[in-house]
């Protein structure tokens, strides 16, 4: 029969999860953070265009008719 | 006076030019106009292209015959094929850490030739160096144009007066130099016309000039020496390395910005050129950027993006087609090397691999990327960025540059910073061989004949012969 799972491996299993979750946002680059889009992501459309969202909102209501795109 | 029958001795003149195009007829006219008496080589006519000299065989992004299309045997060089534009480096263009490389000499001792060059290539030197800030982060920076200068027609007057000694459809077939190699002791000339092959002595008072283009100029330096040995001037090894061109690419994006940029241009009513952004140093320092000029050209008020934001903000923008000029970063592994095959003047043909680095397109992809997020930053416009014209559809510009680099240390270099082969005392290279980066984006005709001024002076000023 199994036991249940003790308080040391949960506490464990849990600082574990802390610790690889402060990892993971310790290691994000600098210029990938959400609130900074940055050189080689940017907000792009599916044309190419590096546009806010605020942009797209407006635009999705009423596209442009772009004689440039491709 | 232009010779075509014969090869005269050296020992009348006060320097040897091997070379007719803008560095070598830049470099023998100043001397001339200082008093030298000049004899130059050129192993083309007046307007023949030889063809049963070598060409070059290309590899890489640049193939097959690519070179030869911008190595014209001619009276007047490659500027017979020249397209007129003119611009000179920033400073970051000749010290920027990310490429790795630097020129070591700056803008200060180079603008007093510019301002004499542009001029020669009958362009406004206030406009060759114009740049005015455009927004945070972007300058703007015009490309000029003018009607091309064709050397061997503008010039021909001088050379038929006299000024200098032009030996036409003559060829330089090899160097000798003593056993110390601090000088150059004799150039070996045939002559096309009439097969006849002349040893030219030289003292070591007696300055030659390599003036035979970026491929030739590796050329000659790469063939080894009669009883073999070390290649004359390539004690170095680094002879032929660096082969550098400019990555043009057309139609890379396009922006719509709330700036009507003819407002910019300094000229009106002086000539043509092409609107530029280009990133300011201390952005380029940031992410990395270096030489890319953002080109803007077709503008157009109604076009739906301008529209749209003209709209949203109650203000005009106006939209704009972008092209980029661009920089390659030096690689040893680009270079001219010898092929196994001679030609007509015994020498061996050459062969250039030139393969751009994913990072020089990518460079491209970041600066139209940082331009986009500064204008919506500014709010002051949007880019659109064209991924597939950047890394599927770049083109050269027939620029030529860095097979015999200019450097301090002459164990990774060929030139001195003086365009003085390493350790010889009489023997020098001009053209954009000598260019240890590409300068940026810059075109780099101009720059060539400001150092062949620039040689000049220190040729006159040392007081050789």
């Amino acid at each position: 029969m199994m036991e249940p799972l003790s308080r040391r491996a949960f506490v464990a299993g849990a600082g574990g999860t802390l610790a690889a979750a402060w990892i993971a946002s310790a290691c994000r680059p600098a210029g990938r953070r959400p609130d900074r889009p940055d050189a080689t992501a940017g907000y792009v459309d599916r044309d190419g265009w590096m546009l806010t969202p605020e942009d797209h909102e407006k635009l999705a209501a009423a596209p442009l008719q772009n004689d440039e795109t491709p | 006076m232009i010779i075509t029958d014969g090869i005269p001795a050296a020992d009348r003149y006060d320097a040897v030019v091997i070379g007719t195009g803008p560095a070598g007829l830049s470099v023998a006219m100043a001397l001339a106009d200082a008093g030298r008496r000049v004899l130059a080589f050129e192993s083309g006519g007046h307007q023949q292209v030889r063809g049963e000299l070598s060409n070059t065989i290309g590899y890489g992004h640049f193939s097959g015959e690519y070179w030869n299309a911008h190595s014209i045997r001619t009276l007047g060089g490659t500027s017979a094929v020249w397209s007129g534009w003119c611009t000179t480096p920033r400073e970051i263009d000749l010290d920027n850490p990310a490429v790795g490389t630097r020129w070591p000499i700056g803008r200060r001792a180079l603008l007093p030739y510019w301002t004499k060059a542009a001029p020669m290539l009958d362009h406004d030197p206030s406009l060759v160096d114009f740049e005015t800030p455009l927004l945070e982060g972007f300058s703007y920076r015009p490309v000029p144009f003018r009607t091309p200068t064709h050397f061997g027609h503008k010039y021909l007057d001088r050379l038929q007066r006299g000024v200098i000694d032009v030996v036409a459809n003559c060829s330089v077939a090899g160097f000798e130099a003593g056993e110390s190699r601090r000088a150059l002791t004799a150039v070996e000339a045939l002559h096309h016309g009439t097969g006849a092959r002349r040893r030219l002595t030289l003292s070591d008072r007696q300055p030659l000039v390599l003036a035979a283009g970026g491929i030739g100029n590796a050329r000659l330096l790469l063939q080894p020496p009669r009883g073999g040995g070390v290649p004359i001037g390539n004690e170095s090894g680094q002879a032929g390395r660096f082969l550098m061109e400019h990555p043009h690419l057309y139609r890379v994006g396009e922006c719509a910005i709330d700036a009507e940029l003819d407002r910019y241009w300094p000229a009106k009513g002086k000539g043509g050129g092409v609107h530029a952004l280009v990133a300011d140093p201390a952005l380029s320092r940031t992410r990395g950027l270096y030489g890319c000029s953002l080109q803007c050209s077709r503008k157009n008020a109604a076009h739906p993006m301008a529209r749209f934001l003209s709209r949203e903000r109650g203000r005009p923008f106006f939209h704009y087609g972008i092209a980029a000029r661009s920089e390659m970063r030096p690689s040893a592994e680009n270079r001219v090397f010898l092929t196994a095959e001679r030609d007509a003047t015994g020498l061996y043909r050459a062969a250039a691999r030139c393969v751009l680095d994913a990072r020089d397109l990518l460079n491209v992809e970041m600066s139209l990327r940082a331009l986009g997020e500064t204008l919506i930053r500014l709010d002051r416009g949007r880019v659109r960025v064209n991924s597939d014209r950047i890394y599927k559809e770049t083109f050269g510009g027939g620029h030529i540059m860095g097979t015999t680099r200019m450097g301090e240390d002459p164990a990774a270099s060929v030139v001195d910073p003086d365009c003085r082969v390493h350790g010889y005392g009489n023997f020098f290279v001009a053209g954009s061989s000598v260019f240890p980066t590409g300068g940026g984006y810059a075109n780099p005709t101009l720059t060539i004949v400001a150092l062949a001024l620039r040689l000049a002076d220190l040729l006159v000023s040392e007081g050789r012969r």
